[in-house]
């Protein structure tokens, strides 16, 4: 049994470092050619290894050529069973301030071992704040969004897609 | 105490050689991922402003299909809106006439405009049952009737704001009416829907697929199933390029929007005044 538990303990040490050595920044730019593909370029970024933490600071972002803002600081965290993918401070272009709110303070997608069938959305920007989950295994995008009036009105053409609960708490859900 | 220490030092040992084949795992991995960044290629050169010169008429040469009499020529100028009145009724004689018109520069105060009397350096000049035109330094301007909320007895006309003739000509925009939608950037949406037109997987323009009634597109004289292949001479050949037109249209003082349609291309010129 205590053979059993030191075989258990130097595998998951092995997988730790296989994570602390995996070559983050290659992969990232290998992840960049797919999102190529789909016309997603992130330009301009400086890209950090930062042990389990993958960082890109002052990311441009551009979707079909068109510029779309800048986002200040990207960082992907994962640790098996706890897995970060963090955007804060995102500037988006103002010529687009019309349908997109112009700036994104934060936006979190986390997947924990504690909640193994959601991957978990919180957010916060110009618009409101932004509650959520993805769930993989039904394939369902839930997003709730508390907005002022003000900023219903004014995001009308983004918000079109949402509906109000009984709560008054707008509600996007997408099965893919 | 000797047992103890000769196993932490076996499994020390083991965590040192599995940390040296997760490092040789991650390096021989490196072999088979990209060791370069994508970076998006910004185009900064800097391009004169359109101006619609024509080389062959500073070179004294005429087209055969643009010399027009002269009668043709006073049809085909541009007439421009005259954006600070607005115009509240008219009275025609046989001597000439009058126009009672509202002057927004003013906090709309009514004025009343005979034929042939100078009113802010415009000149009445003529009165038709739908419009005034006034002259200035040989230029024509024109006040309309409001659509609705007309409170003339004479039906007001429902007859676009642009000045519009045969597609061979120069058309008038105000730029009044352009900035609204540089400002308001879903009007552009509820206005005109277009979709890129790919030959070999490349853009090489965009199609009209729907253009709303009485908008400035349709005003423009863009029809539906137009292929819009450059603007300004510039291609369109990404939706980067038709963003740069986007943000850079409220500078420019002309515009040529060359369409494909019904395979002839066909260009569409503009003054934005």
């Amino acid at each position: 049994m205590k053979k059993i538990g030191l075989i258990l303990a130097y595998i998951f040490a092995f997988i730790m470092m296989l994570l602390y050595f995996s070559p983050k920044v290659e992969l990232y730019y290998t992840l960049e050619e797919y999102l190529k593909k789909e016309k997603i370029i992130f330009s301009d970024e400086i890209v950090k290894n930062s042990g389990f933490t993958l960082e890109l600071d002052n990311s441009k972002l551009y979707y079909r050529g068109v510029y779309g803002g800048e986002i200040e600081d990207i960082q992907l965290s994962t640790l098996l069973l706890y897995n970060k993918l963090e955007f804060k401070n995102a500037y988006l272009n103002s010529a687009l301030a019309d349908i997109l709110p112009k700036k994104i303070e934060y936006l979190t997608l986390k997947y924990a071992i504690y909640n193994p069938i959601h991957i978990t959305i919180t957010g916060r920007g110009d618009i409101g704040e932004i509650n959520g989950y993805i769930n993989p295994f039904s394939k369902v995008v839930h997003i709730e969004l508390v907005v002022s009036k003000k900023q219903q009105s004014k995001y009308g053409t983004l918000l079109r897609k949402f509906k109000p609960n009984e709560k008054g708490v707008l509600v996007y859900e997408l099965r893919y | 105490m000797n047992l103890d220490i000769s196993r932490y030092s076996k499994a020390i040992v083991t965590l040192l050689i599995l940390a040296a084949i997760a490092k040789a795992l991650s390096l021989g991995s490196i072999y088979f991922l990209k060791n370069r960044g994508i970076s998006q290629v910004v185009d900064s050169s800097y391009t004169m402003p359109y101006k619609g010169y024509r080389f062959s008429k500073s070179f004294g040469i005429i087209e055969p299909a643009a010399i027009k009499s002269p009668e043709q020529l006073k049809a085909n100028q541009p007439i421009y809106n005259l954006s600070s009145l607005e115009l509240k009724a008219i009275y025609k004689t046989s001597k000439g006439g009058f126009i009672v018109a509202l002057d927004n520069k003013k906090a709309k105060k009514s004025v009343f405009i005979k034929v042939n009397s100078e009113y802010n350096g415009y000149t009445l000049k003529e009165l038709t049952n739908e419009k005034a035109t006034f002259d200035r330094n040989g230029q024509k301007y024109k006040i309309e009737f409001k659509k609705k909320k007309s409170s003339a007895l004479i039906t007001p006309p429902s007859r676009p704001k642009t000045a519009t003739r045969s597609d061979d000509i120069i058309r008038a925009v105000s730029k009044t009416e352009v900035h609204k939608y540089t400002k308001d950037f879903k009007s552009i949406w509820k206005s005109i829907s277009i979709k890129e037109v790919k030959e070999n997987d490349k853009i090489i323009g965009f199609k009209v697929n729907s253009i709303k009634e009485g908008t400035i597109f349709y005003k423009l004289g863009l029809k539906k199933g137009d292929i819009i292949t450059a603007v300004n001479n510039k291609p369109m050949k990404s939706y980067a390029s038709a963003f740069k037109i986007y943000k850079g249209v409220k500078t420019m003082t002309s515009l040529k929007i060359t369409v494909t349609r019904n395979n002839q291309t066909k260009d569409l010129e503009y003054e934005i005044y």
